[in-house]
């Protein structure tokens, strides 16, 4: 989800540069698009994902408790331990560390798309579009690396 | 001094040359846009370029600004190579030009005055600094009372001339004009050339103005800008001021004509006399 809005947004504001001029206009000023346009959105995604996991986990949880203790009358504190209890290294890396690598690679791909965006507006819809679905596939492969990657990583450890 | 700025031997060997072009070539697939294009422009001189549209006079001026490489040929500017220049070494060599786009380019999300002040930011000139120069860059246009607008609430000139007041802020010896006057009404199409003109009397800049108004090239080789009157005038026949203005038409990727005003009322070439009757 997040993938589909980062990096369409970041392919149309930038490929709209793209197609006005504005980036050739940045070059000619003499600076570096690429350092002034897609170096703090790579940066900002990737701090941005990661708390933004920590904030949806913490509130994955509170809802969990709410639940718990509202609806099925648990005992506060056990939920807690039973949650803690539960929570295995494992997950905690794995749910930390592929934040900081989907927001790379939706806001790279997104830059990408939109500074090679060709052909007027409808080469801004055109990129757009195939940010999303480079972003959401790139996703789903690396995905499915990592996840076994650090599999590995943790049961040679075991 | 009004004599001092009348050289009338014109553009002989001394001067130097700001931009080359040697037989430069360049392609997009199948459209081949410019097929050996050559041209000097001498210190000091506006050289106006001609064309019908598509024949590759904004790809002449990205070339010159190292944005495209050509296929083949040598492009030289203030000295420097710039068909072979890397992207990082450019960014030195365009501070020293400056450019107005054929759609201005402003950066939409900036206002007028941060879009002026880009390069001096850039440059990391105290921020004081800064605001004076640009309210003075605005003043050159005449757009000071606009600095905290932004490029979508100004008209197409007003943007156009903001455009001007951006390339010119740090004051550069070579500027690119492209189609500066390009879709406005002809009373604002001479403000603007009044202020290129402005622009080469006042602070002897070269520059490549391409425009498809034969009226504006008309205008420039025929006006001078008088500074006491702060306002563009017609040279007065007999009086033998140099208003260093040539000019040059592209035609199929080609330069069919290189030279000065009276050359060019005096050709031949059929399809010439047919775009400028
Ligand atoms: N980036 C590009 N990719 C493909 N074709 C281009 C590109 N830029 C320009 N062209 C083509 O090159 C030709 C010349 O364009 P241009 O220099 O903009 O013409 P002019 O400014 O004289 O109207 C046109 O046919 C245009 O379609
Ligand atoms: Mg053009």
């Amino acid at each position: 989800m997040v993938a589909g809005r980062n990096a369409s947004g970041m392919a149309s504001e930038l490929g709209s540069m793209k197609v006005t001029e504005q980036i050739d206009a940045m070059r000619a000023l003499g600076t570096d698009p690429t350092k002034k346009l897609v170096t703090p959105r790579v940066v900002s995604t990737v701090v941005m994902m990661f708390f933004l996991t920590i904030i949806s986990d913490l509130v994955g949880l509170t809802g969990g408790w709410i639940c718990a203790t509202l609806l099925l009358g648990l005992d506060s504190s056990q939920y807690w331990s039973q949650a803690y209890q539960n929570l295995v290294n494992e997950d905690v890396t794995m749910g930390l560390v592929k934040p900081l690598i989907f927001g790379f690679i939706i806001a790279t791909v997104g830059c990408y798309y939109g500074l090679s965006t060709k052909g007027g507006t409808q080469g801004v819809g055109r990129a757009t579009t195939q940010a999303v679905v480079a972003a959401s596939v790139l996703i789903l492969v690396v995905d499915f690396f990592v996840t076994r990657l650090i599999m590995a990583w943790f049961g040679s450890l075991v | 001094m009004p004599e001092a700025s009348t050289h009338g031997a014109g553009s002989n060997g001394a001067s130097r040359v700001v931009i080359s072009f040697e037989d430069v070539w360049l392609s997009f697939e199948d459209n081949h846009v410019l097929r050996g294009i050559s041209f000097e422009l001498p210190l000091g001189e506006t050289k106006v370029f001609f064309g019908i549209a598509g024949s590759g006079k904004s790809t002449i001026l990205k070339l010159a600004l190292g944005l495209m490489k050509p296929d083949k040929g040598r492009i030289t500017v203030l000295g420097e190579e710039v068909s072979s220049m890397r992207e990082e070494d450019l960014f030195e060599l365009r501070r020293k030009v400056g450019m107005v786009f054929q759609e201005s380019a402003l950066f939409d999300s900036l206002t007028v005055e941060d879009n002026v002040a880009y390069r001096l930011r850039e440059e990391h000139v105290p921020e004081d600094e800064i605001h004076k120069r640009v309210v003075e860059a605005l003043e050159f246009v005449e757009l000071a009372h606009t600095l905290k607008k932004f490029p979508s609430e100004l008209s197409g000139g007003m943007r156009r001339r903001v455009a001007i007041a951006r390339a010119i802020i740090t004051k550069p010896d070579t500027i690119l004009y492209d189609s500066p006057t390009g879709g406005l009404d002809p009373i604002t199409s001479t403000r603007i050339i009044e202020l290129v003109v402005k622009q080469r009397d006042v602070s002897k800049t070269s520059a490549l103005l391409v425009t498809h108004r034969l009226q504006d090239a008309f205008t420039m080789a025929t006006s001078y800008f008088d500074v006491k009157a702060n306002e563009m005038r017609p040279v007065k026949p007999g009086d033998h001021r140099d208003t260093n203005t040539s000019f040059l038409i592209l035609r199929d990727g080609k330069v069919i004509f290189d030279g000065s005003g009276p050359e060019l009322s005096r050709t031949q070439d059929e399809y010439i006399q047919e775009y400028i009757s």
